[in-house]
């Protein structure tokens, strides 16, 4: 009898932690790197996946070089091989934890503090940024955006093009979250 | 230089017109969008499950190919289809005209190996048949 409960509640339990996670295939990642008065240089990438433990507040989200499209062909390839090197280091990804987070402080126009390490080029440095959530339909809305300049990353910008690419550039994220079953 | 000299109009007229489709050529050619998955050949043609073995033996050489494959459906939404529980097919166009179940033939890019999910990833997919 009492290893019947036992399972029960174990059973119930793995139930409980397979619940807890919201997740998204087709989350967008964009970045904007461009100076005034120069071509725009900017990327869209709806394939990011995401993860979230809504009990923990960890977040894991993966996202492929080869995922982002560019308006124009020569800059899509030039992203690839030159500067990202896609070949040799095809995905960049982001792990952290959200502080203090809980799905039950989710109200309009919440926002959490996230606390991670973002890995490009195979690359790591710890980035801190705010995150703002809403939810709606039992659907979780992430957003967020953050500064990274390519030196960290060592994504080298030749001297010809650098008075057309941002010191600083702007990533930004919108991720629409479901349960995972 | 004679002959040159009598015709400078035409010359200089046709120094012009080259000059111009130069520019014309240069400037589509620095300015082009990506191709679309319908305009490239596919490199690979064959079953998800194939697909899957040729990416664990060399992923650089197929990563960002354009590819057609076949599969079960598995799982499908409003972005994309699951084919045979792990190669995640993402579309452009929408709605996917496809259900679950189906045995489906696709054209899309490999964009990667997603260890989160464990699934292969394509992307700009269109349907085949």
């Amino acid at each position: 009898m009492k290893n019947t409960i036992v399972i029960i509640i174990g059973l119930l339990m793995s139930l409980q932690v397979n619940a807890q996670k919201y997740f998204t295939r087709t989350g967008i990642t964009q970045f904007e790197a461009s100076e005034k008065a120069f071509e725009p240089v900017k990327a869209i990438n709806k394939s990011t996946t995401a993860i979230l433990n809504i009990n923990t507040g960890v977040v894991a989200a993966q996202v492929f070089m080869a995922g982002f499209q560019f308006k124009n062909a020569l800059m899509q390839e030039h992203f690839n091989e030159n500067y990202m090197d896609s070949h040799k280091y095809p995905k960049a990804s982001l792990k952290g934890v959200l502080e203090d987070f809980s799905k039950a402080k989710v109200t309009p126009d919440c926002s959490f503090t996230l606390n991670g390490i973002l890995t490009i080029k195979g690359i790591e440095k710890e980035i801190e940024t705010e995150v703002f959530f809403k939810e709606e339909n039992k659907r979780l809305f992430v957003t967020t955006n953050f500064l990274v300049r390519p030196e960290d990353f060592d994504i080298n910008i030749p001297s010809i093009v650098r008075e057309k690419i941002a010191k600083e550039i702007q990533i930004s994220v919108e991720y629409e979250l479901i349960e995972r079953k | 230089m004679n002959l040159l000299k009598e015709n400078r109009e035409v010359v200089i007229l046709g120094a012009i017109i080259l000059l111009g489709i130069g520019l014309l050529v240069g400037y589509r050619y620095v300015f082009a969008a990506p191709f679309k998955t319908s305009e490239i050949v596919a490199e690979y043609q064959g079953s998800a499950e194939d697909l899957k073995q040729l990416l664990q033996s060399d992923f650089e050489k197929w990563n960002n190919k354009i590819v057609q494959i076949s599969g079960i459906i598995t799982e499908i939404n409003e972005d994309g289809i699951l084919l045979n529980y792990d190669v995640y097919c993402q579309f452009e166009d929408k709605p996917i005209k496809a259900a679950e179940n189906d045995v489906i033939t696709l054209k899309g890019r490999v964009i990667g190996y997603d260890e989160l999910l464990e699934e292969t990833k394509l992307n700009q997919c269109i349907i085949i048949q």
